[in-house]
């Protein structure tokens, strides 16, 4: 489908609203209807609001007909669908967010599924590419405690990273100056911490792209990290110096838990003694645990003992890899966040240049000198 | 040739298609051969002319070929390659053709010669498409790539015959095309199967030598990517050795990859290989590593940026960075003569060294990695803020602990 609009012009649809008239009938008639799309009448059934209803997710399959131009939206509805999406369910606060995150994963991803079909790409594409990996990369941290049942981290990592990789394959396309392309340029850096292929594509990136502020940062980070640095890199990142912008910590926030763990590893092996132990209290600051009780633990977790003055006897013949990574949320990462209102993070990012200049990123990182 | 009417063209391949002299054959549909100049081959509808002499499936491979010539004598490589369909069809013709010929591997030149048309065109017309602003860079490469697949499962298949007829013959240059494909359109993680093909087979070592050398060339560039330090080692190093002396391209390409990887291993290039092949981009990195000048290492990155991330080792040189760091720490270590070195003592330098923020904890943590990684023996003790470094060996030979 994606190469549609090489071989002949892609069809264009033609519907005007969120929902094709067509589903909205079929899905009210069989009771399909989501309770955030629609209310109760007086004799108690429960009918569409028009305004609310929102085209779900159909996977493709063989044997299924092509959609009809009125089966699809284009451009200025899919925006317009997304804004909604992020502007008004996924901001309220009388349900629970779980719930919200369902649907609205479900809804976003029928809007990508008619980009796809409609081979939308340029500017329209990246401007809803980028909404769509904000909510993604901010249900990737606010979620991450919550049990397989209610949300699955890696079947959000993967539509997260899907989304980075088409929009950031956009931005090398489509003709340049694109106001956002900093932001996640940057994002797709944290997200993908340390790996290979994120910095190899640092190094294909534009030069003045490459100075950005923030992606130098974020290229910093990471290799740090590569280089097995975790204290660099994890200091680079303290959130405090991310208040505008808190997805930046975000994207990188499921690394940390393998961060940490990794850290143990080569501390115990590079602090490895049967008599000296290293301060707990120092281990919780570098490595972001809360408090000295939850680096305890999860040192225990690992198999390293603590001693009765708080300190841990590093023995790299006791450490081991513990077969399930908790996450938890950081509380320097809830209080950037909290103060920061929710359609903003999503439909703007939070990040303009003169919020990073009052926040000092452009004066406190330079951009020379990447490598440390 | 040049003068050829199609008939006598059409002649000459029938009779090499019936002496199943493949290498004429391959010629005959080659864009690396003077007939595809002769304006009577350009052939726009060539079907019906073909038709007279061939049957089935050598029409249409013969049929592709001619329309495929003119679409190139005008120049216009999207047209020859959107003509792509036509180009598609000989490549599937041809595999079927491939296919019927039982036991016999004759076919391989042709399926060689067409195979590289292929990819080269894919890859004019991406760039005339890109130019033109249309189209995702790499579309065509990849396309290319699956019809290349769709030879390479025939040849692998190939299981009845016996091994001087086999088609098996053919997996390597086969693979060759498709790494070439797979690293220009970033798609590596492909590689691996292909590998693990050629890994199995039994004639691995008896392709011809022009063949090996270009499958360890990117193989080793593979196993750098995946940081498999010793691999890439073995395989760049026989590309290196191996590649005839003539082609001092090639020399100098291996050399690009095989350079940052020896140094990981402790081995630096010597000023003289550097001059020779034309690379002394790297003479400062190599002085400044071995040194343990993090400082000069940096210059020297920014000064040659640009040449290091064309040629994608700029992150395997920031990685040399660790490799420094052991170097600078062991000459500490001499200087103070002593195995229990304070901690500061390695702030301090790092400092020197302009090193922006460090402090002891990030010191220790940098140095914790070194023990942890085995290149250096010893242990560091919190309550002392020292390294204490074995009495023996504490700074192992890389090349021995490097994996």
């Amino acid at each position: 489908m994606e190469d549609a609009g090489l071989y002949g012009d892609s069809i264009q649809g033609t519907c005007r609203f969120m929902c094709p008239e067509k589903e909205i009938d079929l899905r009210e008639r069989e009771e399909l209807l989501h309770f955030l799309e629609g209310v109760k009448d007086e004799t108690g059934r429960f009918r569409c609001v028009r305004s609310r209803v929102v085209k779900e997710y159909s996977r493709p399959a063989a044997g299924k007909e092509d959609p009809e131009p009125s089966d699809l939206r284009p451009a200025h509805v899919l925006k317009k669908t997304v804004d909604y999406l992020l502007g008004r369910v996924a901001v309220r606060t009388d349900r629970s967010w779980s719930v919200l995150y369902d649907f609205v994963f479900d809804r976003l991803r029928a809007v990508r599924q008619d980009m796809v079909i409609q081979s939308i790409g340029g500017c329209d594409g990246i401007e809803l590419l980028e909404k769509i990996v904000r909510f993604h990369i901010y249900a990737g941290y606010r979620l991450c405690t919550q049990p397989m049942s209610v949300y699955d981290p890696q079947i959000n990592d993967q539509h997260t990273q899907e989304c980075l990789k088409r929009l950031i394959t956009l931005y090398g396309v489509v003709p340049p100056d694109h106001a956002h392309q900093e932001e996640f340029e940057s994002l797709y850096l944290m997200f993908n911490l340390g790996q290979t292929d994120a910095l190899m594509h640092f190094y294909d990136l534009p030069k003045h792209v490459r100075e950005l502020p923030l992606v130098g940062q974020a290229y910093r980070i990471s290799l740090a990290h590569n280089l097995g640095n975790a204290v660099r890199s994890l200091r680079l990142m303290e959130p405090e110096k991310y208040k505008r912008y808190p997805l930046f910590v975000c994207a990188a926030h499921r690394h940390i838990s393998n961060i940490q763990s990794k850290t143990l590893h080569v501390l115990s092996v590079g602090f490895n003694s049967k008599s000296f132990a290293y301060p707990l209290d120092k281990l919780t600051r570098l490595l972001w645990y809360t408090d000295t009780s939850q680096a305890s633990d999860s040192c225990m977790h690992h198999g390293l003992t603590i001693t009765e003055q708080s300190s841990i006897l590093f023995q790299k013949t006791s450490f081991r890899y513990p077969d399930k990574v908790l996450h938890t949320h950081h509380p320097e990462i809830d209080e950037i966040l909290s103060p920061v209102c929710l359609a903003d993070i999503f439909l703007q990012g939070g990040a303009t240049p003169e919020a990073l200049e009052q926040d000092g990123i452009t004066k406190k990182f330079g951009t020379k000198n990447w490598g440390d | 040739m040049a003068h050829w009417t199609p008939n006598q063209y059409l002649q000459s391949m029938d009779d090499a298609l019936s002496e199943k002299d493949g290498v004429v054959c391959a010629e005959l549909l080659s864009f690396n051969h003077p007939h595809i100049a002769n304006p009577r081959l350009q052939m726009e509808y060539p079907e019906s002319t073909v038709q007279r002499v061939f049957d089935p499936p050598c029409d249409e491979l013969i049929a592709a070929h001619l329309r495929c010539c003119w679409a190139v004598s005008n120049h216009d490589f999207i047209e020859a390659y959107g003509c792509q369909s036509r180009f598609l069809n000989s490549l599937t013709a041809f595999v079927k053709l491939f296919q019927t010929v039982k036991e016999e591997n004759w076919p391989l030149s042709i399926m060689f010669s067409v195979c590289l048309d292929l990819r080269l065109f894919a890859n004019s017309a991406d760039l005339q498409a890109s130019k033109k602003g249309k189209g995702k860079p790499g579309e065509r490469l990849e396309k290319s790539a699956e019809l290349l697949m769709s030879c390479f499962r025939v040849c692998a298949s190939d299981n009845r015959a016996s091994v001087e007829d086999t088609k098996k013959w053919g997996m390597l240059n086969l693979v060759n095309q498709l790494f070439k494909i797979y690293f220009k359109i970033n798609k590596l993680h492909l590689c691996k199967p292909l590998v693990r093909a050629i890994d199995s087979l039994p004639i691995k070592d008896r392709f011809p030598l022009s063949q090996q050398v270009t499958y360890r060339y990117y193989v080793g560039r593979k196993a750098m990517f995946d940081s498999d330090f010793k691999s890439a080692d073995e395989f760049l190093s026989y590309a290196f050795e191996r590649c005839h002396r003539a082609s001092k391209k090639n020399k100098r390409m291996t050399l690009i990859y095989l350079l940052p990887v020896k140094m990981l291993l402790g081995h630096m290039p010597k000023q003289s290989l550097l001059q020779k092949y034309d690379l002394m981009q790297f003479y400062d990195v190599a002085k400044a590593v071995s040194s343990g000048n993090l400082l000069l290492l940096n210059e020297a990155l920014e000064k040659n940026e640009a040449f290091f991330i064309k040629c994608g080792i700029y992150l395997i040189l920031e990685k040399l960075k660790i490799i420094t760091y052991r170097n600078l720490f062991k000459k500490i270590y001499l200087l103070l003569n002593t195995h229990q070195i304070p901690i500061k003592a390695f702030t301090a330098v790092l400092r020197m060294m302009e090193v922006s923020d460090i402090d002891d904890d990030e010191t220790s943590c940098i140095i914790a990695n070194l023990i942890y990684e085995n290149k250096i023996k010893g242990y560091i003790s919190h309550q002392h803020q020292k390294l204490v470094v074995s009495k023996q060996n504490a700074f192992p030979v890389l090349a021995s602990v490097l994996s």
